[in-house]
C-alpha cells in the first residue's frame, strides 16, 4: 500500500520542522507513536533534519532551488501493514508564486493530482486581521502620521492568509477535476497560542481566525473533507533552546492537540487519521 | 465617504497616465485588469491556471448556464461607490458568515482583492478607497457564490462592476447604449446607485438625480429588462447624510429618491429603496451599514434572466441546445 501525502503551507508555516521532528518520533524506541519507520530507505535528507531537530539547530529554509520533491518514507501501521508515504518538502514559495503568478510546474500538478491526502500547514503567527481603514481611524481615534505613500499591492505579501489558502484549495480542485481533497489543517507554532488563548482548539481557531476559509470548507463537503490540528513541532522558539533540552527525551517538546481530548507529543497521528487504517 | 484627494495619493493606473487621446483608446494599454497579464504564451513545463479576476461576459456564461445565478447590475456615476459595496460584502464574508449565508466559491478572488486593497490598513492608505473602474475593462464581473443553509442551496452572484463614465457615457443615448451593452438584458437586478454626498449637497443633488433618471430612462427604453427584473436604488455613503446637521436634509432627499422610484416604477415592478454605508466615516455607523437588507432584497428575488445571457458563439457553446439558444435570442452562430 502506498500513500502519496502533498504538504502545503506557505512560507514558514513549519513544514520542514514537521517533518524533521516526525522523522525524529518515527525512529525513537521510547516511543509508542502511531506510525513507526518500518524501513529505512532514502531517508538522508531527513535524517539530516530531525538531526538538527535534536539539538535545536536553526533548520535551513526551503527554497525553490533546495526543495526534495522525492522523499518517501516506509511506515508500519499499528495493524502491522506497511505504508509507503510519500511527502514531497516544498518551499512556501513555490506555493505563493501559484497564487500570484496562476501558474503551476507540471511535475508539481501532477502531485496534487495523484495525492491522496493534504497537510496544509499554517504558521498562527501569521494569520492577522483582517484592519479596514474605515474602523481603525474612527474607532480608535487614531492620529497617528499618514507620511508613508500608499502602497502597490503585492499578493503575495498582502492578501490575506485566509485568501490564498482558499485560492490554493480552488487550484487544487481545478487540478483534480473536482476529485475530493481529503486534507488536515496543522495550526503550527501552536504553543504560542495556548499560551495566549489556553482554552482555544483548533477547530475553533478556524472559525475564529480564519472564517471565510470555515465557511468554504464546510458549504463544499462534496468536495472537502477537512480536520484541524493543532502542532507545535519544535516546541517554542529557538529563544528558549535552554528549557526545551532539559526535556528527557526530545520528542516531549512536540505538542499535538486535536479536538477531542487529545493533547500529547504524537505527531503521526493527524497523518495516521489521514490516511487510514 | 471617499476623500477626493485620497485619489492623488493612490499610484495611479497607467491609462490615467496618458494624455494623449489615441493613446487612451488604443488596445494596447495595460489597465488595471489588462487581458496580457493573464493570456501570455504558456510557459514549457507549467501549466496555467485560472487567472482569479474579474469575468468576461464569456467566462461568465459556463456558470450561469450550469447552475442557479444572478446577475447584479451596478449603474452609477464615476465615484459614486458602486465597488465599495461589492467589496464591503466580500470583505464582510472574511469576517463571519452574513444574512445567513455562507462564501462557498468565488473565481474572482484576485479581482476582489484588487479593488479591497487601499480599504485596508496594510496598503498603508489613510482614507478607504478602491481603484477606479477602466472604461476600456471587459472584465466587469465579481463572482460569488453563496450557500443557503436553510435551504440548502448556492447562488452564484455576478456583480456586473461596470464603469460609471462608461454607461453613462451612453445616457440618452438608445441605440448606443443597446450596441454596446446588450448583456444589460439579462441582469436580474439593476442596482442604481446614488453618491449619499452628493445628495447631501444641495447644489448636486438636483443634478444627481436628474442624471440617474436619464441614464435609468434610457436603459428602459432600450428595453433592456424583461418582467422579472427588479431594481434597486441605493443611497450610498449614508453616513454623509446622517452626520449632518441640516435637520431636513433627510426628508430632502427621501423626496428627490421618491422621484427616481416613481420613474422606475414605471418600467419595473419590484423597486426597493436602500440607505448604505459601505466604509463609514464616522462612528455611528457599523461597516457594511444597510449592506444586510440589500443582500437580503437579492436574495428573495427569483433568478430569471440570467440564464439568457446572450453569450458570443465562442467555443462554450458547444451543445446544439445553447447554440439554439442563442440565435432564439439573436445571436449569429456559425454553425
Amino acid at each position: 500500500m502506498d500513500n502519496k501525502c502533498f504538504i502545503a503551507g506557505l512560507p514558514n508555516a513549519g513544514k520542514t520542522t514537521f517533518l524533521a521532528a516526525l522523522m525524529n518520533l518515527i525512529s525513537a524506541d521510547n516511543y509508542d507513536s502511531k506510525l513507526k519507520l518500518h524501513r529505512i530507505e532514502n531517508v538522508q535528507y531527513l535524517a539530516n533534519l530531525s538531526e538538527k531537530w535534536v539539538n535545536m539547530e536553526p533548520l535551513e529554509r526551503t527554497f525553490q532551488t533546495n526543495e526534495h520533491k522525492d522523499i518517501t518514507i516506509n511506515l508500519e501501521l499499528p495493524n502491522k501493514e506497511t505504508v509507503d508515504l510519500y511527502l514531497p518538502d516544498l518551499s512556501g514559495e513555490t506555493f505563493q508564486k501559484i497564487y500570484a503568478v496562476h501558474e503551476i510546474p507540471e511535475e508539481l500538478a501532477n502531485y496534487i493530482i495523484e495525492a491522496d491526502t493534504f497537510l496544509f500547514f499554517v504558521n498562527v503567527k501569521n494569520v492577522k486581521e483582517l484592519g479596514l481603514i474605515s474602523e481603525h481611524f474612527r474607532d480608535q481615534n487614531n492620529e497617528e502620521s499618514i507620511n508613508t505613500k500608499p502602497l502597490t499591492r503585492d499578493p503575495k505579501e498582502h492578501d490575506p492568509l485566509q485568501i490564498q489558502i482558499i485560492q490554493l484549495l480552488r487550484i487544487f480542485l481545478h487540478l483534480r477535476k473536482n476529485k475530493k481533497i481529503k486534507i488536515g489543517f496543522m495550526f503550527s507554532a501552536w504553543d504560542l497560542m495556548k499560551s495566549n488563548c489556553s482554552e482555544m482548539k483548533p477547530e475553533q481557531f478556524l472559525n475564529e481566525r480564519m472564517n471565510m476559509l470555515s465557511q468554504y470548507c464546510n458549504s463544499n463537503p462534496q468536495y472537502i473533507e477537512y480536520y484541524t490540528w493543532g502542532i507545535s513541532a519544535q516546541g517554542g522558539e529557538l529563544e528558549q533552546k535552554d528549557s526545551l533540552l532539559d526535556k528527557e527525551y526530545p520528542y516531549q517538546r512536540i505538542l499535538v492537540e486535536s479536538n477531542d481530548d487529545y493533547i500529547g507529543n504524537d505527531l503521526t497521528l493527524p497523518l495516521y487519521l489521514l490516511i487510514g487504517d | 465617504m471617499e476623500d477626493a484627494n485620497i485619489i492623488n495619493r493612490i499610484p495611479a493606473i497607467e491609462v490615467e497616465q496618458v494624455p494623449d487621446i489615441d493613446t487612451l483608446i488604443s488596445d494596447e494599454i495595460e489597465t488595471l485588469n489588462s487581458d496580457e497579464l493573464y493570456e501570455d504564451a504558456e510557459k514549457p513545463g507549467y501549466l496555467r491556471l485560472p487567472h482569479g479576476n474579474a469575468l468576461t461576459l464569456d467566462e461568465i456564461y459556463p456558470i450561469t448556464a450550469s447552475e442557479e445565478s444572478k446577475i447584479i447590475a451596478f449603474i452609477g456615476p464615476y465615484e459614486s461607490g458602486k465597488t465599495t459595496i461589492e467589496t464591503t460584502i466580500y470583505q464582510l464574508f472574511q469576517r463571519t458568515p452574513f444574512c445567513g449565508l455562507y462564501f462557498s466559491d468565488s473565481a474572482t478572488l484576485t479581482g476582489y482583492e484588487e479593488r479591497s486593497f487601499y480599504t485596508r490598513l496594510n496598503s498603508k492608505n489613510r482614507t478607504a478607497s478602491t481603484l477606479r473602474t477602466s472604461r476600456f475593462n471587459e472584465r466587469i464581473f465579481l463572482h460569488m457564490k453563496l450557500f443557503d443553509p436553510k435551504t440548502n442551496s448556492k447562488t452564484n452572484y455576478l456583480f456586473a462592476d461596470i464603469s460609471g463614465e462608461f454607461i453613462f457615457s451612453h445616457k440618452g443615448n438608445v441605440t448606443t447604449l443597446k450596441e454596446n451593452m446588450p448583456f444589460l438584458k439579462a441582469t436580474d437586478d439593476y442596482t442604481f446607485v446614488l453618491d449619499g454626498v452628493q445628495l447631501a449637497d444641495k447644489t448636486l443633488r438636483n443634478g444627481a438625480i436628474d442624471s440617474m433618471r436619464n441614464m435609468a430612462r434610457t436603459i428602459f427604453d432600450a428595453q433592456l429588462f424583461t418582467n422579472h427584473t427588479h431594481a434597486q436604488i441605493i443611497v450610498s455613503k449614508y453616513d454623509a447624510i446622517q452626520a449632518s446637521a441640516d435637520a431636513n436634509l433627510k426628508a430632502a432627499v427621501e423626496k428627490s429618491v421618491q422621484s427616481l422610484v416613481s420613474l422606475v416604477s414605471k418600467y419595473i415592478s419590484d423597486v426597493t429603496v436602500h440607505n448604505i454605508a459601505a466604509m463609514p466615516q464616522n462612528k455611528g455607523l457599523a461597516i457594511g451599514y444597510g449592506i444586510d437588507g440589500l443582500l437580503k432584497t437579492w436574495m428573495q428575488k427569483n433568478c430569471q434572466n440570467s440564464s439568457y445571457i446572450p453569450c458570443a458563439p465562442t467555443n462554450n457553446l458547444k451543445s446544439e441546445f445553447n447554440k439554439l439558444n442563442y440565435k432564439l435570442l439573436g445571436g449569429e452562430t456559425n454553425g
